[in-house]
């Protein structure tokens, strides 16, 4: 069966060609993304110089965090980076309903990404782990833990909202995909933002989960 | 006739896959091995390698134009340069504050 | 039938696309906020005319100085010259009929516009006393003001900069007409393309910093506060960071302006384009490693003052550059000292001066001294308006025939760039003496013996008050008597003046190829259009 193809968008002022506009697309994009590079970087910066003071604080609540969880999700948005790919392509060769699918199971696992999260920060609050006057006593004992837990739930939190804009975009874009009302290259820049998201956790990952494990 | 993307390009991005998750393991494996001041850049090292790999095969990076190229990293080295400066600074000052109260004290001096 | 007349409805401006329509949007904005920031300059300054804290209470001259400073940086010097003449001049001189992305461009004036209304709530509810820089702890956690009102305003209006950043590199990239290379750009370009390069690698720094700091505020956690194990010196580098290069986005596109008006008012090319280019490229890029020479003082690492110091040293080469080659420009010119040449040469001699004496403070042994001082009020008070308002105010009498189709009178224009020149030295000179002396900022009371130069300084401020509200009367009064502009009334080289004042909504009416670089005059001072 023949897939439909929407008819190509027109040039929009101020381009000459679609090939220009998309250049300039690809270009915006990856300059909002070094922006968000900087955004986060505040706050890997504030880690970097905390854990540098109170590197045996960071260790041991750094123990506290649910490396399980923590791996079942780094794995979920890998996966959904490899989906959302696979989503551009289908995209790009003008396979809108396999476009439409593959965007639809990036989505969903982003929200199973929150998901798994929200019950992460659910546990986290039950044992106290919330900096305030309820934090662990035998944590609050050492220094630099509430510290850790403040970033911790600072980085993720930012991270989950950015997360949660990936997922209303991503549904958006499956939409119109079905439609057949769309540009690939704005599949592809939703990608991008998507992919920007992973790459952010990547980093995240091994400093709030892989810390204090070690004996 | 359905269209795909060509086989190669999903190859592509099916062994990228693969490799990001056989990365996942190894970092999530060896940071239960006592390698002490060695654990953490060893993890950075291995994040470092997946994004390469993300910002490569599923950004695109590769195929890129040379100012595209330089957008993506213009963030990471100017993050560096915030980094690096600070460190000059905390790198060097030796003295902590006070090691934390409980906030529900109240107590102010 | 320009951008001007095109439609007319409320509609068609609060919704357009056109990057004309949208700088006049942000040129009332700006123009606002110039005066709001400058009321509270005016009660400061009458406050200190006497010794003692007679006027307002010391905590309501907190909020005054407060609501001065982030005003005039965030709402009116970092948008300025960027949102205005950046945005309708930057496809005019490239040769192409908008930027990159219309669509954003209006976002960017909307979210300048919240931004700016969140701030201004803050302010009106009862103001904020910090400062504009916000330290911790007591901004985090002592202060009494609407701080965090204040810094959702300041982050809100970051994303409007940000917006403007990406659009204006992007456009300088992919839009070009065609035979505008990189080196017939003009150098305004130039220096836009630097300036954007700071919009968008330094503000988000800030705006992550906000947050933080709002987050301290609002659930008591310890990230700058010293109790709770957090540094307040990380508040001030996370600050510093994007605050030093901001003194850079308010003074670069100012830079450039200079050039453009000294070539074409002296009817020659720039001296060392390539110089002046890749300078205004350099002062961005080195802009970025000197922040903490605003910690000396503070408790940093006495090495890492010691690299910020030399560093500081080293992002004076490229400004003194330009001042070098613009000098040379001048050189054997045919000078026609109309009013945007007296506010262009102004600006070399003030910025020159502010230059300098950001030197005296680099140096860590001077600047323990003066340091929180009214010697540094006087430095950045040189340079960003005897600097960046003056070459504001050259680039709004230089355009302005091509923005509105105007001509505005010449003879009052030349007063009021005179004025403005005299009062601005009377207002802050002395305050190079007060703060040598030992007088501190953010002071509302002062031992008496400081008395006659704060008394000269609020003398000066009254006519620099004076000056600064004629251009209202006399460009407001061009708008409905001006003599209708020629399309070139200046004889200048650049693609803006190859179209009608003011150019239509396509910006030219059939596309340029550009044939040479800019500032192409002949040896009888006659402009030789990179078009034709």
């Amino acid at each position: 069966m023949a897939e439909t193809v929407p008819a190509p968008a027109p040039v929009v002022e101020p381009y000459a060609t679609t090939a220009q506009q998309h250049e300039a697309a690809t270009l915006g994009m990856w300059i909002f993304l070094a922006t968000e590079i900087l955004f986060f970087g505040a706050l890997f910066t504030a880690y970097a110089v905390y854990r540098h003071w109170f590197g045996q604080g960071f260790a041991a609540a750094g123990s506290h965090t649910d490396i399980m969880l923590g791996s079942i999700n780094t794995a979920v948005l890998l996966t959904s980076s490899a989906v959302m790919a696979l989503a551009v392509e289908s995209a790009k060769a003008g396979a809108w309903r396999g476009a439409t699918a593959l965007l639809g199971v990036t989505a969903l696992l982003g929200l199973v990404f929150l998901a798994i999260k929200i019950s992460e920060w659910h546990s986290e609050y039950t044992e106290h782990l919330l900096p305030g006057a309820h934090f662990s006593p035998d944590l609050q004992s050492i220094p630099g833990t509430s510290l850790f837990f403040t970033l911790y739930f600072a980085m993720t939190g930012v991270h989950a909202l950015h997360l949660l804009i990936g997922i209303i975009f991503t549904t958006t874009l499956a939409i119109r995909c079905k439609r057949g009302n769309i540009r690939p290259a704005l599949v592809e820049m939703g990608g991008l933002y998507w992919h920007f998201i992973d790459v952010v956790w990547i980093f995240l990952f091994p400093l709030l989960y892989l810390n204090g494990r070690a004996g | 006739m359905s269209r795909r993307p060509p086989p190669s390009v999903r190859r592509t991005i099916i062994f990228a896959w693969a490799a990001l998750l056989l990365l996942l393991a190894l970092t999530a494996g060896l940071a239960f091995l006592p390698l002490g001041m060695f654990s953490l850049p060893v993890s950075l090292l291995i994040a470092v390698a997946k994004v390469v790999i993300v910002m490569a095969l599923f950004m695109e990076l590769r195929h890129a134009s040379a100012i595209v190229r330089t957008a993506a990293f213009a963030g990471f080295f100017w993050l560096s340069i915030l980094m690096t400066l600070v460190a000059a600074d905390y790198g060097v000052r030796m003295e902590r504050h006070l090691p934390e109260r409980p906030a529900s004290t109240g107590q102010r001096d | 039938m320009s951008f001007l007349n095109a439609e007319n409805s409320l509609r068609s401006w609060l919704l357009t696309r056109d990057h004309k329509r949208i700088a006049m949007l942000y040129f009332a904005s700006i123009t606002f906020f110039f005066f709001v920031g400058g009321l509270a300059a005016t009660l400061i300054r009458i406050e200190l005319v006497t010794a003692a804290g007679d006027l307002v209470t010391a905590d309501t001259y907190d909020r005054l100085f407060t609501m001065h400073g982030v005003i005039m940086v965030w709402f009116f010097l970092i948008p300025s010259i960027p949102t205005t003449f950046g945005n309708f001049m930057l496809p005019l001189m490239i040769g192409a009929r908008d930027l990159a992305f219309p669509r954003l461009n209006l976002i960017s004036w909307y979210l300048f516009i919240a931004g700016g209304l969140v701030t201004l709530c803050a302010l009106i509810f009862g103001g904020i006393d910090t400062g504009w820089t916000f330290y911790a702890p007591f901004a985090g956690v002592y202060s009494n003001g609407y701080v965090v009102l204040g810094v959702v305003g300041v982050f809100i209006s970051g994303f409007s900069s940000i917006a403007t950043g990406i659009n204006f590199i992007v456009t300088i990239h992919k839009l070009r007409a065609p035979g505008m290379n990189w080196y017939r750009l003009p150098l305004f370009v130039w220096s836009l393309y630097a300036t954007s390069v700071i919009f968008v690698m330094a503000t988000p720094v800030l705006a992550m910093a906000l947050l933080m700091l709002a987050a301290e505020r609002i659930f008591g956690i310890g990230l700058f506060d010293p109790k709770l194990g957090g540094d307040p010196l990380l508040w001030q580098h996370l600050f510093w960071f994007y605050s030093h290069p901001a003194v850079y986005i308010m003074i670069l596109p100012g830079l450039g302006v200079a050039s453009e008006l000294i070539s074409t008012f002296s009817r020659k090319t720039v001296f060392g384009y390539k110089f002046v280019a890749w300078a205004s490229l350099a002062i961005a890029a080195i802009g970025f490693l000197v922040w903490g020479h605003h910690m000396f003082v503070s408790g940093q690492a006495m090495y890492a003052s010691i690299i910020f110091s030399f560093l500081s040293y080293i992002v004076a080469v490229p400004s003194a550059i330009k001042v070098f080659n613009w000098t040379a420009t001048i050189h054997k010119g045919r000078i026609h000292l109309d009013a945007p040449m007296i506010y262009a040469l102004g600006f070399v001699g003030l910025f020159t001066m502010g230059g300098l004496t950001g030197l005296f403070l680099a140096a860590l042994a001077i600047d323990v001294h003066v340091t929180d001082t009214y010697f540094v009020v006087a430095h950045f008070h040189y340079i960003m308006v005897g600097g960046s308002v003056t070459a504001f105010m050259g680039a709004l009498h230089y355009w302005w025939p091509k923005m509105t189709g105007r001509l505005y009178n010449e003879a009052w224009a030349r007063v009021a760039a005179g004025l403005i020149f005299f009062g601005f030295n009377l207002t802050f000179f002395p305050q190079f003496i007060l703060g040598w002396l030992g007088m501190p900022r953010r002071y509302h009371e002062y031992p008496p013996e400081f008395q006659p130069w704060h008394v000269l300084s609020s003398a000066g401020a009254a006519i620099l008050a004076i000056a600064y509200l004629m251009p209202l009367f006399y460009l407001g009064w061009s708008l409905f008597r001006g003599r209708p502009a020629p399309d070139n009334p200046w004889g200048a080289t650049g693609l803006e003046w190859q179209t009608s004042s003011p150019p239509p909504k396509h910006n030219f009416d059939t596309p340029p190829r550009v044939m040479r670089a800019p500032y192409d005059y002949d040896e009888d001072g006659v402009a030789r259009p990179q078009n034709g």
